[in-house]
């Protein structure tokens, strides 16, 4: 494999990486959010 | 979705009506957005990385292009929605524009940074440099600290109301820099090429590499979309836990002393 | 009603005012935004002896030669043309993959003697057309284009070609 592919791999690997950890810590928020809210309306 | 009574002391009921809208048309828009985003995320891959033929001058590399300019597109797209979130919270006042915008910055941040990443990873094999600062790639730079600062900035207050204003001031000065973005390649001699699809004439771009890069584009923004629309619910359920948490504690104090 | 027209109507204002300094800026510095200069703009005024500055334009057809120099590295002489004028250009290093003629090149250097661009570094410069190799093989084996001498024909007449039947 010549070191264009690398590169073009390595661009794909990145932005999908970056996509992938920000949609993680999205549903965390979302998720810590949701259980807080439930606690606080059962009081 | 607001199934308890708003708790006392919580002024300006009225512009919580449209955020419950909010909430319950994104919860129902979300997983549809992020099904198709994640679908055609699939086909762009499979067809940029393996169908789609190299390019007679520039070979595989010419692949890191499907990421790099929906990436540019992305910047520049959700750049120009911030300026209109930024209009609609300074004219009209409205709360959810301050919240979609302060967690739209992040994101553009992050797809501008990818924009730099890509392109200098293309820059090298195929200009013989990672960085120059010619006017397209410096005005690029320019964006990415624009989305940062407002991101920082909208942040940097205790209330948030302020915040947001200092944001979106930030955010319309900076939107002189988006037609620089645009047209640099036009108006100076710059190392970058000129547009390729959004030509007045025919794309300069052969429809075999033309169709997968417009899938990747459509395939990005459905994720970016999915992204801020979830980051949003995310930004409008904490105000709200805020909110419930200072009613409650207000409340204590009330009935403690 | 009035209050948030108000607002709108400054909004628009400041606006109005921004777009039209940020105009006048960039024209003020117009020279020192170009990333190089053209072999035209050079001859038409020359910049200060000894002074690096960026040579941009496409590499003459027919003009480069290559050698090996004293130190046993490549060296390469070639011409950068607008189409109008061009300039000799001299250049010791590994060049970029694109490096071909009809190709865009940026290089940074001076201008040595006899007017000679002597330069320290070749960037290259690659255009706004994407075709697969087949379509570009049909074009050149038709008459349409020789790479070598700068742009393809208008894309309209090519971005449809079916590869599999012009690279037969």
């Amino acid at each position: 494999m010549t070191w264009h592919w690398w590169h073009v791999l390595l661009s794909w690997g990145v932005v999908l990486t970056a996509f992938a950890v920000l949609a993680a810590v999205v549903r965390g928020r979302l998720r810590a959010a949701a259980r807080r809210l439930a606690v606080l309306e059962k009081r | 979705m607001s199934s308890t009574t708003a708790p006392r002391g919580m002024a300006r009921l009225h512009l919580l009506a449209n955020p419950g809208r909010f909430l319950r048309v994104s919860g129902l828009l979300l997983p549809w957005l992020t099904g198709a985003g994640l679908l055609c995320l699939a086909l762009g891959m499979v067809w940029g990385l393996w169908l789609s033929p190299p390019d007679w001058q520039q070979g595989e590399t010419v692949r890191i292009m499907y990421v790099h300019v929906p990436m540019a597109w992305l910047a520049m797209g959700g750049y120009l929605a911030l300026v209109v979130l930024s209009v609609i919270s300074l004219v009209w006042r409205h709360p959810l524009a301050d919240v979609a915008a302060r967690e739209l910055s992040p994101i553009g941040a992050m797809v501008t940074a990818l924009c730099l990443a890509t392109g200098s990873l293309w820059g090298r094999p195929m200009w013989g440099t990672w960085w120059v600062w010619d006017a397209r790639l410096t005005s690029v730079l320019v964006l990415f600290f624009l989305w940062v600062g407002h991101a920082a900035l909208t942040r940097a207050f205790d209330d948030p109301d302020r915040g947001a204003r200092m944001g979106a001031i930030l955010a319309l000065i900076g939107a002189v820099n988006l037609p620089i973005v645009k047209f640099s390649v036009d108006w100076w001699n710059t190392l970058h090429q000129p547009a390729s699809v959004t030509r007045l004439d025919a794309p300069g771009i052969h429809v075999d590499i033309l169709y997968p890069l417009l899938v990747n584009a459509l395939a990005f923004s459905l994720c970016f979309v999915a992204l801020a629309l979830a980051a949003t619910r995310a930004g409008l359920q904490e105000r709200r836990l805020r909110a419930l948490q200072m009613a409650a504690a207000r409340r204590a104090e009330r009935e403690g002393g | 009603m009035t209050r948030k027209r108000r607002r709108l109507y400054i909004l628009l204002l400041c606006g109005i005012g921004l777009g039209t300094a940020t105009a006048l800026t960039l024209t003020a510095f117009q020279d020192n935004l170009v990333f190089f200069r053209s072999p035209s703009d050079i001859l038409a005024e020359a910049p200060p002896p000894g002074r690096d500055f960026r040579l941009g334009g496409l590499v003459e057809a027919g003009s480069v030669q290559r050698s090996t120099g004293p130190d046993g590295r490549p060296h390469v002489t070639f011409r950068v043309t607008d189409g109008q004028h061009s300039i000799p250009v001299q250049f010791s290093g590994v060049l970029p993959d694109l490096f071909r003629e009809g190709q865009g090149v940026v290089t940074l250097g001076r201008l040595g003697p006899g007017n000679v661009f002597l330069a320290r570094e070749v960037l290259a410069r690659h255009d706004e057309n994407y075709m697969p190799p087949e379509v570009a093989d049909a074009l050149r084996r038709a008459g349409h284009w020789d790479p070598a001498r700068g742009d393809p024909p208008p894309a309209s007449g090519w971005n449809r070609l079916d590869p599999r039947r012009s690279g037969g």
